[in-house]
């Protein structure tokens, strides 16, 4: 019996769980996409032209500093941007459905049933007034139209699967009766709670203690296996997309600089930025000494400077640099949006 | 949630007790006694002697509070006028229906429609309507409230003859007739509170609008109206704190707007009795609405931590 028989969800298309760089349409495919922060005339573009596309059963990283624009990106996808940003162009298809053509109503039938997403604070991404259970039962009721009893049985057995101890008992309990890490497992069963094809996990351990983090990564992973889901997972934290992702995307001022199978972009990063990135990672056994750090900062909304944003910060950056955007890299799955890459 | 309930009933049982206390003591420190007052400047040191004996006032005031809670506690006694010699109980039974009416029809209408237009003015932030409705707040916060009060009885009484100009006709002679005499009455009172809880509202929903739970509940594909119920449940919790103390409050400015009108609520009794200096009857009028007062707060306490869980947790 698989899992998804175990959840009771047997009329739907088994979905083929592919590997690294499959081939064929990608389940969600973002290109040129640009969001806007402002009001009436005055507009300042966060997001500028994010390319990204995700294929059934696998995982994409996208990593970057905060203000990159990943999360926004994130948002973008469920169409929940906060008020004030907007979509000001750019293409998203989902399944082969034109996301941003979709109204309320439609975008409704997608948020939260094949596309499900985990927010970065379990504290509060929960309702303090409401019990776990019901709210897990409402959107199973929202989507499955299942009676409350029914409901209350699936969030139950979501519970469990997320590896929450006697479930029954903690459908009742509210969030503030629960840890940081219990949360998040709450937040997960919510997430996959109708069996989404797509997963977007906002940050999901940054608010979480190292340990803590370590046990939702590992129960992410192997619900993302057992239920065969995509996911894309957003993080500041190198090492996570190093061992749960496919391929990443660098994100740098509302850009994706470099994206490449993560071997390839461990290993042989093209881009500066992700150079720089890699050298920040502290390791245990590091000699003692000032933990290295990229200097500068990234530039502010609606003061990005011409050329390559990463120039004023960059060590390999010459003339050309700041004189002009630079031209695209590429060979095969790797892009680096660099000039000294194609020096 | 009973452990709950029980320590607020207590919490509430005690604030009455102290506040029967001091109004207890503010009465009996005035420098004239209530014999003084009934018999007149001409009575002689032995008749007051005489009237303070026969009515247990040479008694210390420990003494006569405690004997006057026992009446009160165990018999439901407010006891007798001094001056009058009327049974005060009677007094209250006969007025406080009246003034209970219009406060509990004007707190309903100024509930419904604080409710309705301060969610609707948060929904649709910085349109006409969230216009209209923060204006209508500040006028019903700034304007004095017996003010409308005569506003209206000169334009739909004097002028038009929509509504009887004043007076209180009993629901036995006729609804119809019953509804116009308080309709005015019961729409100045809810105006003051109407704008509070209105501005509230608004406040507390646009709140809980930018929290994260709400944009989880959009995430988990709930329809607007469901997510707009998720988010009430969050926001009433400050609405329903000050609904309480409203609805206690309200019974002050009924006095006035009694006075307005001429209608023979509690404000009648209570202002004659200061009047008259009527101590025992000012007493038992103060009680009675430190009673509802109290009441009213437990209520809403309840309420709340229905509402919000985790508040309830907190003060337990």
């Amino acid at each position: 019996m698989s899992p998804r028989d175990d959840l009771g969800v047997s009329d739907m298309a088994p979905i083929p769980v592919v590997g690294r760089g499959a081939p064929g349409k990608p389940l969600l495919e973002i290109e040129g996409l640009h969001i806007a922060f402002g009001a009436r005339d005055r507009w300042f573009e966060a997001v500028r032209g994010v390319d990204l596309r995700i294929h059934a059963g696998e995982v994409v990283g996208v990593v970057g500093e905060s203000g990159s624009g990943k999360s926004l990106t994130a948002l973008a996808i469920m169409r929940l941007l906060p008020r004030g940003a907007r979509i000001s162009s750019g293409r998203m298809r989902f399944a082969g459905t034109d996301l941003l053509a979709l109204d309320e109503r439609g975008m409704n039938r997608l948020r939260g049933s094949a596309m499900g997403m985990i927010f970065q604070d379990p504290l509060t991404a929960l309702n303090p007034a409401l019990p776990v259970g019901h709210q897990i039962a409402d959107s199973i009721r929202t989507h499955q139209g299942l009676g409350r009893a029914a409901a209350l049985a699936r969030a139950e057995a979501l519970l469990d699967l997320v590896g929450i101890a006697r479930p029954r008992e903690r459908l009742r309990a509210f969030p503030h009766e629960l840890s940081g890490g219990m949360r998040q497992r709450v937040m997960t069963a919510l997430a996959v709670a109708n069996d989404p094809r797509l997963l977007i996990a906002d940050e999901p351990t940054t608010a979480l203690d190292v340990t803590v983090q370590a046990q939702v990564m590992a129960m992410l992973d192997r619900i993302r296996r057992e239920l065969g889901i995509a996911v894309l997972f957003i993080s500041h934290n190198l090492e996570l997309v190093a061992e749960v992702c496919d391929r990443v995307a660098v994100m740098y001022a509302g850009r994706v600089v470099e994206g490449a199978v993560v071997e390839a972009l461990f290993e042989a990063p093209r881009h500066p930025y992700t150079r720089q990135l890699l050298r920040c990672i502290p390791r245990l056994n590091d000699e003692t000494g000032p933990m290295p750090t990229i200097p500068g900062l990234p530039p502010r909304l609606g003061a990005i400077p011409g050329g390559c944003p990463f120039a004023p910060r960059c060590d390999a950056a010459f003339a050309r640099c700041t004189a002009e955007a630079p031209d695209i890299w590429r060979r095969g799955d790797h892009m680096a949006r660099c000039w000294e890459a194609l020096r | 949630m009973l452990v709950l309930i029980l320590r607020r009933a207590g919490f509430s049982l005690f604030s009455l007790l102290v506040v029967s206390l001091i109004l207890f003591a503010l009465t009996r420190s005035i420098p004239d006694s209530p014999a003084r007052i009934v018999l007149g400047d001409e009575a002689t040191e032995e008749q007051i002697a005489q009237f303070e004996a026969d009515h247990g006032l040479d008694r210390p005031v420990l003494v006569q509070y405690l004997a006057w809670l026992e009446r009160l506690v165990l018999h439901g006694d407010l006891g007798r006028s001094f001056t009058t010699r009327l049974d005060m109980n009677a007094q209250v039974t006969e007025t406080l229906p009246v003034t209970l009416e219009l406060v509990c029809i004007g707190f309903v209408v100024a509930l419904t429609i604080s409710l309705v237009l301060g969610t609707l003015s948060a929904l649709w932030r910085d349109s006409p309507v969230d216009y209209a409705a923060r204006l209508l707040a500040v006028l019903g916060v700034s304007i004095p409230g017996f003010w409308p009060a005569l506003v209206l009885v000169l334009a739909l009484t004097v002028e038009r003859d929509w509504f009887p100009p004043g007076g209180f006709v009993p629901l036995g002679e006729g609804l119809a007739e019953h509804l116009r005499s308080i309709a005015l009455p019961c729409l100045c009172l809810s105006v003051f509170y109407m704008a509070v809880l209105t501005r509230m509202t608004r406040s507390s929903l646009l709140e809980v609008l930018g929290q994260d739970y709400m944009r989880t509940a959009r995430a988990a594909g709930l329809s607007r109206p469901r997510v707009l119920l998720y988010g009430l449940r969050n926001a009433l919790v400050p609405v329903v704190t000050i609904a309480g103390v409203s609805f206690g409050h309200m019974f002050g400015l009924a006095l006035i707007i009694e006075r307005v009108f001429n209608i023979g609520g509690m404000s009648r009794a209570l202002l004659t009795a200061i009047q008259q200096r009527d101590y025992a009857l000012v007493q038992a009028v103060v009680m009675m609405f430190t009673i509802i007062f109290v009441v009213a707060n437990l209520i809403a306490d309840l309420l709340n931590a229905w509402l919000n869980p985790r508040l309830a947790a907190r003060a337990a």
